[in-house]
């Protein structure tokens, strides 16, 4: 290809263009580095507290206390959602110990929203005789948007012999 | 009365200097892809000296705490504490320390202090951000970052912590 006076001229253009381009960084930008940490901070109402991220669905408290104290005391469990995900489905058990003789006990959990809403009450958990064993509540088909936080209450507790049943351990477990 | 050039001694002269550009090119590659692009911590590959910030928080707690998620009851505070060293560096840098409001949650409360060259203490209370202070080579500072349990309790509040860090002058 014959180099016309032209075509050297655009060359030598692009060349030195190119040479401008790839120096002036070099020279002239500022070197910077930037370290970021995230928090998230969470404030539970009073109560049992539960924080769920990514890594876990499921988390346990030892609460070792009798049944009456529970409900005479802050008997909510805060339920946080900050897994990434809507939670539509959530189980407890509570593991106990009951030095009752003669006859079972009954309670049941209402689930609420942040906004104090009811959402449902479940059926009656039962507390049986004279025994250590767990209890598992599940309820399902509601929506707990991440980063939302919903509670649970003990209520219409039938107590047959209030100071005779301990709740060992509380577990939450999310789907 | 002197000859004007040529085309062709015009020619031979363009070409020439085409040679020279090409080999000033060909040294501008090799030095934007060789020795300047190398850099420990870098969000921008050119630059104009070396430098390295390291930034820890020196018990590991944020990264221990559940993805950054802190749970504190009303009263509770939780503090971490920031070593932060210009090692290894050519240059000084000026480090701005920094909080960001995250898109959609409300801001927790929060302190920051002055720690110095001590990594224990109460500190000096920060008052403005940002809080920006020069590091000489292998000179380091912590600083003590508090979050605070406060009302209202239930909402998820969220923050980053920024730290940026820029090279001050080249060294001759």
């Amino acid at each position: 290809m014959k180099m016309t006076l032209k075509k050297n001229l655009i060359i030598l253009t692009i060349v030195l263009l190119m040479t401008f381009l790839l120096t002036v960084p070099y020279t002239g930008a500022k070197y910077a580095y930037e370290e970021q940490y995230n928090f998230k901070v969470v404030t539970p109402p009073a109560g049992y507290s539960y924080v769920f991220v990514p890594e876990e669905n499921s988390e346990s408290q030892l609460i070792a206390v009798s049944l009456q104290a529970y409900l005479a005391g802050t008997n909510r469990v805060n339920v946080y959602n900050l897994t990434g995900n809507t939670v539509n489905s959530l189980s407890i058990t509570i593991n106990y110990r009951s030095t009752v003789k003669n006859k079972n006990s009954t309670a049941r959990f209402s689930l609420y929203n942040s906004s104090g809403t009811l959402i449902r009450t479940s059926s009656n958990i039962t507390f049986r005789t004279n025994r250590t064993a767990n209890v598992t509540l599940n309820l399902s088909s509601f929506s707990l948007a991440n980063d939302g936080y919903v509670y649970l209450v003990m209520s219409g507790v039938t107590l047959n012999t209030p100071n005779s049943i301990t709740l060992n351990s509380l577990t939450v477990s999310i789907a | 009365m002197k000859k004007p050039l040529s085309t062709k001694v015009l020619k031979k002269v363009l070409r020439y200097m085409l040679y020279s550009a090409l080999l000033l090119l060909v040294v501008s590659v090799g030095v934007t892809l060789g020795k300047y692009t190398y850099s420990t911590n870098a969000s921008d590959s050119a630059r104009v000296a070396r430098y390295s910030v390291n930034v820890e928080c020196i018990d590991s707690q944020v990264e221990a705490s559940n993805n950054g998620v802190v749970v504190l009851q009303n009263s509770q505070t939780q503090e971490y504490i920031f070593k932060i060293t210009n090692e290894n560096s050519e240059v000084a840098v000026n480090v701005a320390m920094t909080v960001l409001s995250v898109s959609g949650y409300s801001l927790p409360n929060y302190s920051i202090y002055d720690l110095g060259s001590s990594s224990s203490g109460t500190g000096t209370l920060i008052s403005s951000l940002p809080f920006s202070f020069d590091l000489a080579v292998d000179e380091y500072k912590y600083v003590r970052f508090v979050l605070y349990g406060s009302t209202p309790v239930g909402p998820v509040k969220s923050l980053d912590l920024d730290f940026i860090t820029t090279q001050k002058q080249v060294e001759e």
